[in-house]
């Protein structure tokens, strides 16, 4: 049975699909903004973050007022806690995004032509893990969202890995060494979205299962 | 009230009155295959199964009609008032059978306390409702009684509110005293278990909010059960919470749960408004 308050709930879920939608977009320009070296696009990227910032705290002041209000049980109860989780997630991939694409300003004013293939490498994976993590949390598909944690696992190695790359690179053109060190920076916001995207799984899985994955063994074993 | 994370200190041994985690209680109240009759025809409990711990709140929700009440008046037989009744299976008790036919009905009673809905003192004084039953049983020695007056009152968090007109008519007390006045007459005779049906459901809500933090301190002395109407009163007070619904047992669990997790979609729609 549909009661009066069902709109709120799915006012919220709204929000939360738009903040991820926003939120995925984000990487997806900033990214595109590093292989195109185009400063405008990096300027919208950092101009639209604002946008996922109000979402915040709209969702935020929602989801009080429905706690205060409405005393939600069970799977209300979860569906509001995980917005308030994943709405902080989510913002906190957009900050990542505004992050790269200024790096991706500072590296068009300093013109230097550097290779981009390492954040290719990384970029790829973390915004399809983005993509997969908001697509579980939106259906309610936690099996899927089990293995976003091994996704995550295989950005941490790519980023390690492309460190001694970076520093082979600034020691082989040391007047490009500022455009580097930019992209050492872009490449751990990658591995920084990766995270955000395993929590959005982990609290998937609470919604729809009603257990708390964090810091247990099933964690651990979801990163194998 | 403003919350801070400040955090409390705790002495060795006392705990946090937080989530209760629920170490293992021996089961004490036993519901067996208990099928209820009101006639040969007319069965309003069906195959019911389940055990009761001791000195915890167990709470009985359901819409009305689904036979909360009618098992809750098995437990201390006072559905045999009603004429045409039969039953199948057993309830016991520490495990004794309530319908063992060598078993008298006062006796058992004597180990239950009851409160219902509607307060209902007897036209007598606050002093006179509490000594009742035992002038009843023949125990009329004065410092017997005034012990038995002021431990249950006491329990019941009525003393200081009363102490000064122990004579006077139980008719003067507010709604929530003369509720309370109820519960220390129920335990006057130290019973082990209170049974209450919807003691708060006529009560406001500062007077409901006394009897929850009476019921949370009377638990550590008795098993209590409990049928409620209101949702949050059972996530309250209870330890474990048991759904019905048609008269069968939809779910039956930790309180906690049923509220945050319960396995049985029927269950989650009552409990999150969306029945029916």
């Amino acid at each position: 049975m549909a009661r009066f308050f069902q709109s709120e709930l799915d006012e919220l879920r709204t929000k939360i699909v738009r903040m991820a939608e926003l939120a995925a977009t984000a990487v997806e320009n900033a990214l595109r903004s590093l292989y195109d070296l185009d400063a405008d696009a990096a300027r919208r990227v950092r101009e639209d973050d604002d946008i996922l910032d109000k979402l915040e705290v709209e969702i935020d002041a929602a989801a009080n007022r429905y706690i205060s209000l409405r005393a939600p049980v069970a799977g209300d109860m979860r569906l509001v806690t995980v917005a308030l989780k994943a709405s902080h997630e989510l913002e906190r991939i957009g900050d990542e995004a505004s992050s790269i694409a200024k790096r991706v300003l500072r590296m068009c004013r300093q013109d230097a032509v550097v290779d981009v293939s390492e954040i290719r490498r990384i970029g790829e994976p973390a915004l399809g893990l983005i993509r997969d993590s908001i697509d579980c949390l939106v259906q309610g598909d936690a099996e899927r969202a089990a293995a976003i944690p091994r996704g995550d696992k295989e950005i941490d190695e790519i980023h390690r890995a492309s460190y001694g790359d970076y520093i082979a690179r600034i020691s082989a053109e040391p007047e490009k060494a500022p455009a580097y060190i930019e992209l050492i920076f872009i490449s751990k916001s990658l591995e920084r979205i990766g995270d955000h995207a395993t929590n959005i799984a982990v609290e998937t899985i609470y919604l729809v299962e009603g257990e708390d994955i964090r810091h247990t063994d099933r964690t651990k074993r979801s990163k194998q | 009230m403003t919350h801070t994370f400040q955090q409390k200190a705790f002495k060795p041994g006392e705990g946090a009155d937080g989530p209760e985690t629920e170490s293992p209680q021996p089961d004490f109240i036993k519901v067996k295959d208990f099928n209820f009759f009101y006639d040969s025809t007319v069965q309003v409990l069906f195959d019911l199964n389940l055990d009761i711990p001791r000195q915890k709140v167990t709470a009985f929700i359901g819409p009305s009609g689904c036979g909360k009440s009618t098992l809750l008046r098995n437990i201390n037989r006072m559905n045999d008032l009603i004429d045409g009744i039969r039953h199948e299976g057993d309830i016991t008790i520490d495990g004794h059978s309530i319908f063992d036919p060598h078993l008298e009905v006062i006796s058992l009673r004597k180990r239950i306390g009851m409160v219902f809905q509607k307060s209902n003192p007897f036209p007598k004084s606050i002093y006179e409702n509490i000594v009742y039953s035992l002038r009843v049983a023949g125990r009329n020695k004065r410092s017997e009684l005034d012990e038995v007056v002021e431990r249950s009152l006491r329990g019941a968090a009525l003393w200081d509110e009363v102490k000064d007109r122990l004579k006077e008519s139980a008719f003067g007390l507010s709604g929530g005293q003369m509720q309370r006045l109820c519960i220390a007459r129920a335990i006057a005779n130290r019973p082990e278990i209170l049974l209450m049906d919807e003691p708060c459901s006529a009560l406001d809500p500062i007077a409901t909010g006394k009897i929850e933090d009476l019921i949370h301190e009377l638990k550590k002395e008795y098993t209590i059960v409990i049928v409620t109407h209101n949702m949050q009163q059972a996530a309250r007070v209870s330890d474990r919470t048991a759904f019905f619904y048609l008269g069968k047992l939809i779910e039956y669990d930790r309180t906690e749960d049923i509220f945050m997790n319960p396995k049985n979609p029927q269950t989650e729609a009552y409990v999150s408004g969306r029945f029916g």
